[in-house]
């Protein structure tokens, strides 16, 4: 906050009265703060904990929604405020998060994986009373393929059929596009390739139906608390931009018997700090999101039973331009990767539930297992550093590690920075960016290295591999690999689980082999849930269906699992 | 006088026009833009998302377009919450600004004329030295500081007050005392100084002489005369306060405009940067006119040309 300037030319003489004790006004307020700490009770929870008195629930968003259209959204906030509006095909199982039946009641898959036939039910509404049915589908399928809507996130429906073509607008009729509606209860979809995690994308948000009508009437503004019109458990009715969501229970709902909330209320706050002072006074039940400051974590960890930690299908890890020396050298990069500790970095420095590995893929898929890489060791690290043509780091051209904006990046940054020093006897130069430059910088491969992260956005080891294609938009590092390509076009044709894995496994090796990325750590999800919350339930891509949470009165004197239903 | 607010008024269009300029291509000047995001958008998919908002015009064009828009109030989608409007935005959040901005000045001048004049009065004395202790404290201590000390106390361990969100009343008192703060003390002090030098005057004698009680010295003849200064003061603080701090806002997720106008700026949401800019200038244009206009009447001496 600045003074008006008006008030500076004002005479500083005039105020240059000093108290002689300065420090006892600072003195009395500590007191009353170690007086007020010593008021503070020891308990299991963090604050307190006193369920609403009405049967809502009261979370922190991380931010404000951007679009709660499904087809435009890309942000897991927005999705957690449009899965409970609007409900597509498949549903995911709170708990396992398995694709499983929603609208469509059984599918059909047809012996080459190619073809997929939904049933749909026949009972499903609109909350304006309107039958959902297969042509909706269809129409919101081919609006986010559709080059006018702009999705920002249209790449994801590129497994249909003639998707991407469409989209880029090299052919311009929908009705070649692989989805179909042979009657209104019957959608049949056809893919590109036999995409093993289909059904999980036909549970993802931007394939939910949208209602054509209230979409051409109303354009941009469609999703507006007065004008949207959804299939989902809850209905959106009131949105007040940075300050609350509010969703009231959808009676229309085909399965409104399991929804026990009358309503949820999202709280945007941005501020950490913010956040958990607001479940910390009982204002908010479920704090999510990483909206849990690091600093906390070692701090709560033991203390508080509402605390979880654990790992998130994500992964954090600095991207080499190899495109220019010396990081087109595979010696150098290696030498860079080995010179890390990641297990101090994880462990001391940042605390907050990560797990320290090397490998791409991140822990928290089931089944699947990364290969072995490239562990810390800077004695081989030093020599394979002479190898390249730099001994004890003689002659190795000053780097610059960019990251964006943000006191654990520069802590990250900082840390390597030494462990680079010490171990290879090299100096980088930190640089940051504030989000929008960083970005840039990184797209256009103006960077060195580049501090990076990724989420998953289906729980399959592809999210991940596939960054890392030949001419992959996300390919930040100017990296291609002939072999790597060639395995991943295979585990795309691949119609076998088992075999599929083992070509994604192949595929990882080599960019562990290769780094043209250098891994650090899986991220770790910290979360803050009140005991009275019930069907909210821990899992690695950190989604969470809401539409069955509910508030359990009687949580004091329950005995079984903290994360049970509510009978 | 009319004239001279006719004049004021018409000198300040290009004004108005100079800070949409600037501010028009300064934000094009930055690098990135509204559409950019972690999970890079194909170019072809980029190209139509910068076609859907004319973005892919050139600029002369799209500056054009704007200063058009302009003329009819509109400033345009937000870029980044396409549905809403910037006149929206900007309709929705001052008036939580405002009336942020009217608590923390209310507290303001509450606490800060009342610990002046005590300290005036008792100048020297304990009271003097301890309500100027507190007033150095205030104002080494930031509201970043102070915000979160006040949610310690009185959300954490008494449980008195909500830390944050807004919509009831209790919602307003942590908040508005963390921005009234800084600005209570700055009165405080005015109020003092201007005190201590009134009660020397020699109408104040005068009225002492005559056996008025000293309260009556102090609210009908001393009061009057060193509240000037404040009244001056109240004019720019007024204008700062309604502004909205990202700070105070922040700390207490408060949906006031302050925060857009920051956040804009890093999300290249260039319709709501230019939007909430150009309101400012407005606003600020308009409280400087007011001061002035105010003026004339604390003191007939000051000509209007």
């Amino acid at each position: 906050m600045a003074f008006p300037t008006r008030a500076g030319s004002l005479p500083v003489h005039q105020f240059a009265a000093v108290h002689p004790f300065p420090a006892i006004p600072a003195i009395a307020a500590l007191f009353f703060l170690l007086f007020s700490t010593a008021c503070r009770q020891q308990s299991d929870y963090l604050g307190k904990v006193e369920p609403p008195p009405e049967n809502v629930f009261r979370f922190i968003n991380s931010a404000e929604p951007e679009y709660l259209d499904p087809g435009m959204i890309t942000a897991n906030t927005d999705e957690r405020i449009a899965s409970l509006m609007f409900e597509g095909l498949l549903k995911k199982d709170p708990k396992t998060l398995e694709p499983v039946a929603g609208i469509a009641t059984r599918w059909d898959r047809s012996g080459d994986g190619l073809t997929y036939t939904f049933h749909l039910r026949g009972d499903v509404l609109w909350s304006d009373g309107r039958r959902v049915t297969a042509h909706d589908f269809v129409y919101s399928w081919t609006r986010v393929l559709d080059p006018k809507t702009a999705s920002p996130f249209s790449s994801i429906v590129y497994p249909i059929r003639n998707g991407e073509r469409f989209n880029k607008g090299e052919i311009d009729d929908p009705a070649q596009l692989g989805v179909r509606a042979p009657d209104d209860h019957t959608l049949v979809v056809e893919l590109e390739s036999p995409l093993p995690y289909f059904l999980h994308l036909a549970s993802y948000f931007t394939f939910y139906p949208v209602p054509r009508w209230v979409v051409e009437e109303y354009g941009d503004k469609w999703t507006r608390p007065e004008n949207v019109v959804g299939n989902g458990a809850f209905l959106l009715t009131e949105h007040r931009i940075n300050d609350r969501i509010v969703l009231e229970r959808n009676p229309r709902y085909y399965d409104a018997e399991k929804v026990r909330l009358d309503r949820i209320i999202a709280y945007p706050v941005v501020d950490v700090y913010t956040a958990v002072n607001l479940y910390e006074a009982g204002y908010v039940d479920w704090v999510v999101d990483n909206s849990v400051p690091p600093e906390f974590i070692p701090y709560m960890k033991d203390r508080y039973r509402d605390f979880s930690s654990h790992p998130q299908v994500a992964s954090y890890f600095y991207s080499f331009n190899v495109t220019r020396p010396p990081l087109d050298n595979r010696l150098v990069r290696q030498a860079l990767s080995m010179a890390i500790d990641r297990r101090s970095l994880t462990d001391d420095l940042l605390r907050g539930g990560q797990i320290p590995g090397p490998n791409f893929v991140p822990l928290g898929l089931l089944d699947y297992e990364s290969p072995p890489g490239l562990e810390y060791n800077p004695a081989r690290a030093a020599e394979l550093l002479a190898e390249a043509g730099y001994p004890n780091g003689e002659g190795f051209p000053e780097m610059e590690v960019t990251f964006n904006t943000l006191a654990m990046h520069r802590k990250v940054a900082e840390t390597i920075q030494q462990m680079w020093a010490r171990n290879l006897n090299i100096s980088v130069r930190l640089h940051n960016e504030e989000w929008a430059a960083y970005l840039k910088s990184r797209q256009n491969l103006e960077h060195d290295i580049a501090r990076a992260g990724w989420i998953a956005d289906f729980p399959d080891p592809a999210a991940f591999l596939d960054l890392m294609e030949t001419g992959n938009a996300n390919n930040d590092s100017g990296w291609s690999n002939e072999a790597y390509d060639r395995l991943m076009a295979a585990s795309r044709m691949e119609t076998d689980p088992v075999r599929r894995y083992e070509l994604l496994r192949q595929a990882e090796a080599i960019v562990m082999e290769e780094i043209p990325v250098m891994p650090l750590y899986t991220y770790g999800i910290n979360s803050l849930k009140k005991p009275y919350v019930r069907g909210i339930h821990l899992n690695a891509m950190d989604l969470h269906p809401l539409t069955e949470v509910c508030i359990d009165r009687g949580w004091r004197e329950r005995t079984g699992p903290e994360d049970g239903a509510c009978d | 006088m009319i004239r001279f607010i006719l004049r004021r008024i018409l000198l300040s269009i290009p004004v108005i026009f100079l800070v949409a300029t600037t501010t028009f291509f300064i934000m094009r000047l930055a690098p990135g833009g509204p559409f950019m995001s972690e999970r890079a958008i194909p170019p072809e998919i980029q190209a139509n998302i910068q076609a859907k908002y004319g973005l892919d015009q050139p600029l002369h064009v799209q500056y054009v377009r704007y200063l058009t828009n302009l003329l009819h109030f509109d400033l345009g989608p937000s870029y980044k919450y396409p549905d809403r409007t910037v006149n929206e935005i900007i309709l929705e959040g001052f008036p939580v600004s405002l009336q942020l901005g009217f608590f923390a000045l209310l507290f303001a001048l509450v606490l800060g004329i009342p610990a002046g004049i005590v300290a005036a009065v008792h100048r020297g004395k304990a009271a003097d030295h301890l309500t100027m202790g507190l007033i150095l404290f205030g104002i080494s201590v930031p509201t970043f500081v102070i915000g979160p000390l006040l949610i310690f106390v009185f959300s954490l361990t008494l449980y008195w007050f909500p830390p944050a969100l807004w919509g009831e009343p209790a919602n307003i008192v942590l908040p508005a005392v963390t921005l009234g703060m800084p600005y209570s003390v700055y009165i405080a002090r005015l109020t003092r100084t201007e005190m201590i030098e009134v009660l020397q005057q020699d109408y104040i004698r005068t009225a002492r002489a005559k056996g008025a009680s000293e309260f009556r010295v102090l609210w009908r003849h001393a009061l009057n005369g060193s509240l000037l200064p404040v009244v001056s003061f109240l004019g720019p603080a007024v204008a700062d306060l309604v502004t909205g701090s990202i700070v105070v806002e922040t700390i207490f997720a408060i949906p006031g405009l302050g925060r857009f106008f920051v956040e804009s700026a890093f999300s290249r949401d260039y319709t709501t940067v230019l939007g909430t800019v150009l309101f400012y200038a407005v606003l600020l244009i308009a409280a400087n006119l007011v001061v002035d206009i105010l003026y004339k009447f604390l003191d007939p001496r000051i000509e209007y040309r």
